[in-house]
């Protein structure tokens, strides 16, 4: 075992569980509602990719969430850094903005829900709103830390080397912030997307987070499982694309 | 062509803090030299010799007398005047040649011009083959004098360093020390250098003002010839002369003598 590889051992490991999934569901051991087995999912998967779920298919509800996911993201992702850089660098703006970002960083999105639909119905703008302010706040104090930490020192060469204070700002400050902003965004990228599923629980009829409650409820657990795979596998995906783009882009960070 | 009061210091003092709780960092520093004068400063920690470096900077105001350079008062930071830290103070995210480039991009130079003097300056500092790569590709000692070369690409009328060498080991900073003789010699620029190696100001300066704190002023100027005759010779030879050791051990002794008054 010792001179296994790492990437060995996790698929080693991977392979451990689906294999007990396996046994598990061809002995019979568990009921097909609890616990679908393979050739379940194959099945459903198959009815989903053609048929659909109530008018979409799997593609086009994932279509949806990712949209939602994407615009919601982007809009709180930028507006918040945007936000976190003049923070960064007004400290009247920090003490005026500060209190607002820091009640609602920590709080669960689900507790806002209700008063997002009361506000804005139940169509995509409450749904977006909520992905938007999940992802502002995170996004707002990764830019703002990302300018506190610059050195004194950068900022005194660039003016030393003539910039002025709108180039210090564009020039160096930005690009300082750049590795926190990047981390700020892969972080608030991960809360939207867990927060999807309480988006879509407002009511609709259509993503992929709405598809698994909505399976759910009708006890199709080979539906609910096969979005579930799915839902992950994405995010897997999309966290890895964040992480190799982060690393093109700011592969001077920290070193 | 050297012009008296080039760089002036006028009843120069910098007080930290108000009240019973303040320190005087800085007390009635005068000082002037001419262009094209090596100027180094030496002193125990606490003599204010950084403070009055970043005086002259223009990152600190003093709280009275002025700063001048070329006859008009210091007000804030300006690329006439470059500077160099003891860390190399990279921009990261830039190649060497675009750190470099910094300056005169920034105050919209002419890129052809400008392009031309990034290019001397990095074959000068023999970083042009590394112009591509990035700070962190680089060791301590090229990183300082992408540093200096980046400084000197705004040609700025003085040179302004707090302990450059100060991070970089023995063997490096006597060969930095060589080449930042060789470009001073060269180009014949104005110099203040801040350190805390005698034997570093002695070898480099035309003059050494030494300095004695709490509070921190300018107790005695040694004008020396090390620097101008050095020319061509080898740094050991010069460091081993007689007259060498001699200046050493003159400065070595005030900076001594403080510290036994204390």
């Amino acid at each position: 075992m010792r001179s296994l590889p790492n990437w060995a051992v996790t698929g080693l490991s991977i392979l451990l569980v689906l294999s007990a999934w396996v046994a598990v569901t061809r002995l019979g051991l568990v009921r097909d509602l609890f616990l679908p087995g393979p050739r379940d999912l194959w099945l459903g998967l198959q009815e989903l990719l053609d048929e659909g779920y109530k008018g979409r298919t799997l593609p086009e509800h994932l279509g949806m969430s990712l949209l939602r996911v994407g615009t919601g993201f982007l809009t709180g992702a930028l507006a918040g850094t945007a936000l976190g850089l003049a923070m960064g660098v007004s400290r009247k703006l920090d003490a005026m903005a500060a209190p607002f970002i820091e009640f609602l960083r920590p709080l669960p999105q689900l507790a806002y829900l209700v008063l997002l639909i009361v506000w804005l119905g139940i169509g995509e703008g409450s749904k977006i709103s909520m992905l938007f302010l999940a992802a502002l706040p995170v996004a707002a104090v990764a830019a703002r830390d990302g300018v506190r930490n610059i050195p004194p020192e950068r900022l005194r060469m660039a003016a030393a080397l003539g910039a002025s204070p709108r180039q210090v700002f564009w020039h160096v400050v930005a690009p300082s912030a750049l590795p926190e902003i990047l981390t700020g965004a892969r972080l608030a990228l991960g809360i939207v997307y867990a927060t999807l599923i309480a988006a879509e629980i407002i009511a609709g009829s259509s993503g992929i987070g709405w598809m698994i409650l909505d399976a759910g409820r009708f006890l199709r657990s080979d539906y609910a499982f096969v979005g579930i795979l799915v839902i992950g596998l994405t995010g897997i995906a999309i966290d890895r694309l964040l992480l190799w783009l982060e690393r093109r882009i700011v592969h001077w960070a920290g070193r | 062509m050297t012009r008296p009061g080039f760089v002036r210091f006028d009843e120069v003092s910098v007080r930290y803090g108000e009240g019973a709780g303040a320190v005087l960092a800085l007390e009635r520093a005068d000082l002037a030299f001419a262009q094209g004068d090596f100027v180094c400063i030496v002193g125990p920690s606490g003599c204010g010799k950084t403070t009055m470096l970043q005086t002259l900077a223009g990152f600190l105001r003093p709280t009275g007398g002025t700063v001048s350079l070329d006859g008009r008062p210091v007000e804030g930071p300006a690329p006439e005047r470059g500077v160099v830290f003891q860390q190399p103070t990279l921009f990261p995210w830039m190649t060497v040649a675009a750190n470099a480039g910094f300056g005169p991009r920034m105050r919209g130079e002419n890129r052809a011009q400008a392009r031309e003097r990034v290019e001397y300056w990095l074959r000068t500092t023999g970083l042009w083959e590394f112009r591509d790569r990035y700070p962190y590709e680089l060791s301590g000692g090229m990183q300082q004098r992408l540093a200096i070369a980046r400084a000197l690409c705004n040609e700025p009328k003085v040179l302004l360093m707090d302990e450059p060498f100060g991070a970089l080991d023995a063997l490096t900073r006597e060969h930095m020390q060589e080449e930042l003789h060789a470009v001073w010699r060269r180009t014949g620029m104005t110099v203040v250098f801040i350190t805390h190696s005698v034997e570093e100001a002695v070898y480099l300066g035309t003059e050494v003002v030494v300095m004695s704190p709490r509070p921190g002023r300018i107790l005695e100027r040694i004008p020396l010839p090390f620097a101008r005759e050095a020319a061509d010779q080898d740094i050991r030879r010069v460091k081993s002369g007689a007259g060498f050791i001699a200046a050493r051990e003159r400065v070595l002794s005030l900076i001594w003598g403080m510290q036994h008054d204390a």
